[in-house]
Parts: structure tokens; C-alpha cells; sequence
């Protein structure tokens, strides 16, 4: 069985990086046709030949073939942290395959980036070898990565916290892993882990890696997926409640791939869910693993029947970002008696902050746009914005999401910030009002000429 | 254990039920649309039953005149004939239309109203809960909307086409019904098919002061009746061509709400329903 390893503890005159630049350059030698090739794989989580990292691609497999295998990620649902295993754990078998050919080791595996990891003080830089040299005889580099350090609030795990593996926000409190969905190439409400660091750290590097497009181009994607699959494991062994679905159409959902001989795969869900049963099996470094969690009928029962979150404000209109700070007012109702307000987002009867959480709807836009920072009711008169600050949203696949295709409705994309510490600390302020939230949105870096952002709707939900 | 504490379990016990059914109805307000399509399948089975018994003809309305009494659901079109061609054609127009819309509305709850779900939830959990029947209400209305529109294209195309072509034998009549149905296998081969499959999914924001409320839900309605409409419109329109068979309604019916919720939008599995269909209305053609 496999260990992937964090890529920062792997010893001196450790080869596992050489040989992974080297499987990627052979990779990249392979036609676009061959399922085995870098731009196969790297398509199979996103493609669109009209960007310029795509360029020279052609030529491409049929249509039909694209239909079945390229374009499949799953974001904004329930599978996405199922899919992006099953797809590493090909990925990872055909470079494997690529080492071993090359005359390399046969038990290459896939290290990973633990970004978040506060006792190594390089962690939020990408490592050397993926810079260095910073140019085309460097199979790990590639070229337009706008960041290779990530700011260290955007690979905080507070994810982790959160108890239910499946939830929308609005229906449900807020999940781990997603709202249940269907096929969802980008559509519902993005989960904790999926949001952040997962959709952080993929635009704060930005250039192919900020759309998913483009992403799995980046040598670096994988590293950051491989620790992405790696906090599912860690999530599942916190227990106390965290467990995975139990519904027959997250467990049985079939989806494909493509093996080492480059031949058709599937695996469903129920398939991957202990990483030591997955193709010839892994562990992570340092992460024990057991069997999953067992579930029990009781915990889909209870939340089947807990009461859905109520909207308590809305805006009236759409809000459009910029490269300044937009501010949006949620609108109120005139009439006292259909008054909408925030006062429901105390909950007395049991002395505790109610789950309060800021829905980002119907999100639609073009390019890459940066990482924005969100506050409410910030003061106009500067102080410590810090203690105002709400949370982050990266709108990682915004264009993809904006545009009707085999793949996605064109709604646009969802996201969700928990509020409830923030609004119960602001209420103790003098300037607290129960009808009025003002929720300030702020870029975190200058905005490319080609970016834009279009929010459909800001709305409040409470228990 | 002391009484108080068998007191309030005795409470819990018969709360939780009730709670747990509350629950289940603000958690699925797609109820609303399926409780409504029962309700047009009790009419539509109700009246097949009355006029079956009468004709021997299990359809809805095709023809009728305004001369006389005309029986909405399950007449022959034949025994109507000889009176229906008295009357000038604009006549003719309006009574098809006035006569015919009801039935294409009660068929329009009693099919598409099931494929509702999500965006029904979309609505419902964009309100508040005191909002969500309104909600739903204007997303409703917004969808009959739209097919009601399509409703008349589709009397009038019938109607025009009743007139050019006049009475047709048994035989090509289940003919034509038949094509329409192979039609709308290929349609499922149409590379831009997934595409509008998608779009069946979509969202929009909805507002949620005053009358702006209603009003984007309408809107949300029609645009959700012409992307239902822009999937489901060659199999509705057989259903016009067969005069609203009631059983093929129901295998219809069955047939697209199999492929809404339980196929892929690039699965072609609701292609070979519809061959198999339109084999089968070829045959009893036939026969």
C-alpha cells in the first residue's frame, strides 16, 4: 500500500519530485487524444480550447468523447470530494506507470501540500521545485501563476468544525462535503472544505489554476487536491457525528475515467470511501485510517426532520463587483407588519447565537476574478476592519458557471459564509440595528481588465 | 421516574409526529404541484371513466361544436363530424380554442406539474416561510403561462392541419401520431438536447419584499415553462396528434419523469421509449 507524503517532510535526495517533473514532461509529449497524455487528464476535470493555456491542444478526441470523459469535475455538490479522489487516484497510477516506464521507482506516489500547516513556516508557499527554475525545462512549473505564497487566511481549517457531511445552507446548516446534487459540474452551494482552502488556494495561485478549466494543467493541482482528500480522512477520524452520506445516489453514482493502459474505468462513491480499498490502496502521512464511520439510520432521520433556515433579509437587486469595495444594503420591507429583519437571528429560547449564514446567489461572471474579502456593517470611519470581517469568497469557476452547456444550467454559482459568531458579537454593539446589514465586499488584489462579477442576489439565512 | 417526567414524555411522544409531518411539508413544497396533478389525473380518469362507458373512445377533447352539448372529455371526433363542418371557419377556430384550452391545461398539471421539484424548492426556500405559497403560486401561474400560449399554437396547428389534410383513415392517422413520436427519439440524438436539459435546472434571484416577490416568481415560471416546453414539446405535440389518448398520456407521463430524475441529461435511454411507442402506435395502426 501507498504513503502519500507531505511534500515538506520529504527528505533530502528524495526523488519523488524529480521523478514526477520527468513523468510530466513525458505526459505532455503524448497527443491530446491518448487518455493517458497531461492534457487528456488535466481536460478531464476542465477544457475549453478558447483559452490561451489550451492552446496547441488540438488535435482533440470526438465530441462525443469529450462528452463522456472531459469537463467532469464536480463542484458546488456532494460529489465533489468523491470525484476529485477517484480522478487522483487514476492520475495518480497513470504517472506511476509513466515513472516506471521511464525506469524510475514502481512505487511513485502522489505527494501532498499541507498549506495550512502553521509549524512549517514555508507551508503557504508552493515548494521550490515547482518555481525553480522558473521556466520551460521545469516540468513542474508553469507559466502565469500570479501567487506562489497563499495569505494565511485563506488556508484556515475551520471546515473541519463543521459536523454534517451534506448541506445547503438554506435547507440544512451548512455541510462538509456539499449540498446533495446530482451531476454538478458547477452549480449548488460550494461546501466548507470545497470553499475554503480548496477554492482559496486555487485563486490566490491563480493563472491556470484559477479556473477550472485550465486547472489540472498546473503540476501543483494535484498536490493541492491530494491534500484536499487528505482533510476528508482527517474530518472522518474527528468523528463525533462526521460521516458520510448514506443515500444510494451519492453512493452508487457512477462516474468514469480512464485507467494506465488507457483503457474505460468507473467508480462510484461507495468505491473510494476508505482510501486503503482504492485501486492498489494509500494512506496519508500521519493520518490514521480506519474503516468509515459507520452510519446510522438515526442521523439521516434527525436531519431529514430538522427545521429548514429561514431567509431574514435579501437584497432587492443584483450587485455588481469592482475594483473598489462595493458596499450592499439588504433590503427592507416599508410595510412595519412584512417587515423582514435580523431579529430572528437571536435565538433566546436557548441562550445561544442562531446559525446565521450570508448566501452569495446566482453568482455569474467572466475571467478570473480575485479573491474578495467580505465585511458587515464596517464603519465608514476606518478602525479595525478586522473585527468586522465575515469571511472570504474566491468565485473559483465563475465563467464556466455564467455560460448554459451539456454540463451546467448557466445559473451562475453559490456560496455561503457562516455569520453566527459575527452577527452575535455585532449585536452587542451600540450601532447594531435589527433591520439593516450592510455587507462590504472588497478584492483582495487588483482585478484583471477581463474580470468581472455579478451577484444575483446577498441573502441572510437564520434558524 | 417521577410522573412529570412520564408526563412530558407522554407529551413528546404524540408532538413528534405531528412535528415530523410539519416538517416534511415545509421541507417539500414540491407537495403542492404533485397534490395539483393528482387532482388533473382524478378529472382527466374520472371523465374517461363517465365517457368511455358512452363512446368507447378513451381521449380528451379534438373536436367539438358549439351547437348542442359537448362532452369535454373522451367523445369520438367522428360523431361530431357532421355537425362541426356546418360552421364558418372562424367559428371553428374560437370553439377549438375555448374547448380545447381546458383539456390541454388539465393535461399540462397532470404531466409537467411532477418535473417541478426543484424549481418549486427553489422559490419556496428563497421566501420567507410566511411567502412560500405565494411564491409557488406566481411560479405556477408564470409556467401555465407559457403553456397556455403553447397550448393555442399547438389547437390551431391541429386545427389548420385537420382543415388542409381533412379526415384521416385509422390507419394514417396513428401514422402521423407515430412520426411524431420517432420525432422525438431523434430529437434525443440532438447534440444541443443535453444542453437544454441543463437549463431545466436553472435558478434566478427572487426577491423578497412586496410585490417584486410575485412577480419574479411569475417570471421565473415562464421562463421555466418555455425551457420545459423547449425539452418537452415534440412528445406533447404526438399527444395532440394521438387526441390525447389518456393511457399514452400516462405512459408519456411516465416516461419524462423517469428521464428528469433518474437519468442523465446525456443519457439516450428516453430515445428507445419513445421508438418502442412509436412501434407500438405503428402496429395497433396496423391492426
Amino acid at each position: 500500500m501507498k504513503e502519500r507524503k507531505n511534500v515538506y517532510l520529504l527528505p533530502a535526495g528524495d526523488t519523488t519530485l524529480a521523478w514526477y517533473s520527468k513523468a510530466v514532461v513525458e505526459m505532455k509529449k503524448r497527443p491530446t487524444t491518448d487518455p493517458t497524455s497531461w492534457n487528456y487528464q488535466a481536460a478531464m476535470h476542465g477544457f475549453n480550447a478558447s483559452l490561451s493555456f489550451w492552446r496547441g491542444a488540438a488535435p482533440l478526441p470526438s465530441q462525443t468523447e469529450q462528452n463522456q470523459y472531459w469537463n467532469q469535475c464536480q463542484h458546488g455538490s456532494w460529489f465533489f470530494l468523491p470525484w476529485h479522489r477517484m480522478y487522483l487516484a487514476y492520475f495518480e497510477q497513470i504517472v506511476a506507470a509513466t515513472i516506471v516506464k521511464l525506469g524510475g521507482p514502481a512505487d511513485w506516489a502522489l505527494p501532498y501540500w499541507n498549506y495550512s500547516d502553521t509549524s512549517n513556516p514555508n507551508a503557504r508557499t508552493i515548494p521550490p521545485a515547482f518555481t525553480n527554475p522558473n521556466n520551460a525545462t521545469n516540468g513542474l512549473w508553469i507559466t502565469g501563476r500570479v501567487s506562489d505564497t497563499i495569505p494565511p487566511r485563506y488556508v484556515t481549517l475551520g471546515a473541519l468544525n463543521t459536523i454534517p457531511y451534506t448541506g445547503d445552507g438554506r435547507t440544512s446548516p451548512l455541510g462538509f462535503g456539499g449540498p446533495e446534487t446530482g451531476f454538478s459540474h458547477s452549480g449548488g452551494t460550494h461546501g466548507q472544505l470545497e470553499s475554503l482552502p480548496h477554492d482559496m488556494v486555487h485563486v490566490a495561485i491563480g493563472g491556470a489554476m484559477g479556473d477550472p478549466r485550465t486547472a489540472a494543467l498546473d503540476p501543483i493541482f494535484w498536490l493541492h487536491h491530494a491534500n484536499i482528500d487528505r482533510l476528508w480522512q482527517v474530518w472522518l477520524n474527528m468523528a463525533g457525528g462526521r460521516i458520510n452520506p448514506n443515500k444510494s445516489s451519492w453512493l452508487d453514482y457512477n462516474f468514469y475515467f480512464h485507467n494506465a493502459a488507457g483503457q474505460s474505468a468507473q467508480f462510484t462513491s461507495k468505491q473510494v470511501e476508505d482510501t486503503r480499498q482504492v485501486l492498489s490502496g494509500y494512506t496519508y502521512q500521519g493520518v490514521p485510517v480506519g474503516g468509515p464511520t459507520l452510519r446510522t439510520a438515526n442521523a439521516l432521520q434527525n436531519a431529514d426532520f430538522s427545521t429548514p433556515l429561514e431567509i431574514t433579509a435579501a437584497t432587492n437587486q443584483g450587485v455588481t463587483l469592482g475594483s473598489a469595495k462595493t458596499v450592499a444594503h439588504l433590503g427592507l420591507n416599508a410595510s412595519p407588519q412584512k417587515a423582514v429583519n435580523l431579529a430572528a437571528t437571536t435565538n433566546s429560547a436557548v441562550s445561544k447565537p442562531a446559525l446565521t449564514i450570508l448566501h452569495f446567489e446566482n453568482v455569474t461572471g467572466k475571467g478570473v476574478p480575485p479573491i474578495y474579502d467580505v465585511y458587515l456593517n464596517e464603519p465608514q470611519n476606518g478602525g479595525d476592519k478586522e473585527s468586522y470581517y465575515a469571511g472570504s469568497v474566491s468565485f473559483f469557476g465563475v465563467e464556466e458557471a455564467s455560460t448554459p452547456s451539456v454540463h451546467q444550467s448557466g445559473s451562475g454559482q453559490h456560496y455561503a459564509l457562516d455569520i453566527s459568531d459575527l452577527v452575535n458579537k455585532l449585536r452587542s454593539s451600540p450601532n447594531w440595528k435589527d433591520q439593516q446589514l450592510d455587507v462590504s465586499i472588497e478584492p483582495s488584489r487588483a482585478v484583471d481588465a477581463d474580470a468581472s462579477v455579478n451577484i444575483g442576489r446577498i441573502s441572510v439565512y437564520s434558524e | 421516574m417521577s410522573a412529570d417526567a412520564g408526563v412530558a414524555a407522554n407529551s413528546n411522544s404524540f408532538s413528534f409526529p405531528a412535528e415530523k409531518m410539519r416538517m416534511l411539508i415545509i421541507k417539500h413544497p414540491e407537495w403542492w404541484a404533485w397534490f395539483l396533478s393528482l387532482f388533473a389525473w382524478v378529472l382527466i380518469v374520472g371523465n374517461l371513466f363517465t365517457n368511455a362507458h358512452q363512446t368507447g373512445h378513451l381521449s380528451m377533447i379534438t373536436y367539438c361544436t358549439p351547437r348542442g352539448i359537448v362532452k369535454v372529455l373522451g367523445h369520438s371526433p367522428f360523431e361530431l363530424h357532421a355537425v362541426w363542418k356546418e360552421e364558418p371557419v372562424s367559428s371553428r377556430i374560437l370553439t377549438t380554442i375555448r374547448t380545447g384550452l381546458l383539456p390541454w391545461m388539465i393535461m399540462v398539471v397532470a404531466m409537467m406539474f411532477p418535473l417541478l421539484n426543484e424549481p418549486i424548492k427553489h422559490v419556496a426556500f428563497s421566501v420567507k416561510r410566511k411567502d412560500m405559497d405565494l411564491g409557488i403560486g406566481g411560479f405556477l401561474i408564470g409556467y401555465i403561462i407559457t403553456w397556455t400560449a403553447v397550448g393555442v399554437m399547438f389547437l390551431l396547428l391541429s386545427f389548420f392541419l385537420n382543415l388542409i389534410i381533412g379526415d384521416l383513415s385509422h390507419f394514417a392517422s396513428a401514422l402521423i401520431t407515430a412520426s411524431g413520436f420517432l420525432l422525438a427519439a431523434v430529437f434525443i440524438w440532438h447534440p444541443g438536447r443535453p444542453i437544454k436539459m441543463t437549463k431545466c435546472g436553472q435558478t434566478a434571484p427572487i426577491r423578497i419584499q412586496g410585490w417584486h416577490l410575485f412577480l419574479d416568481s411569475l417570471f421565473y415560471g415562464v421562463k421555466m415553462g418555455f425551457n420545459c416546453f423547449n425539452t418537452c414539446w415534440v412528445p406533447m405535440a404526438a399527444l395532440v396528434l394521438a387526441h390525447h389518448n389518456i393511457p399514452l398520456m400516462f405512459i408519456v407521463t411516465a416516461v419524462i419523469i423517469h428521464d428528469r430524475y433518474l437519468l442523465p441529461h446525456t443519457s439516450k435511454f428516453t430515445g428507445y421509449a419513445w421508438m418502442v411507442v412509436a412501434a407500438t402506435l405503428f402496429i395497433i395502426g396496423i391492426l
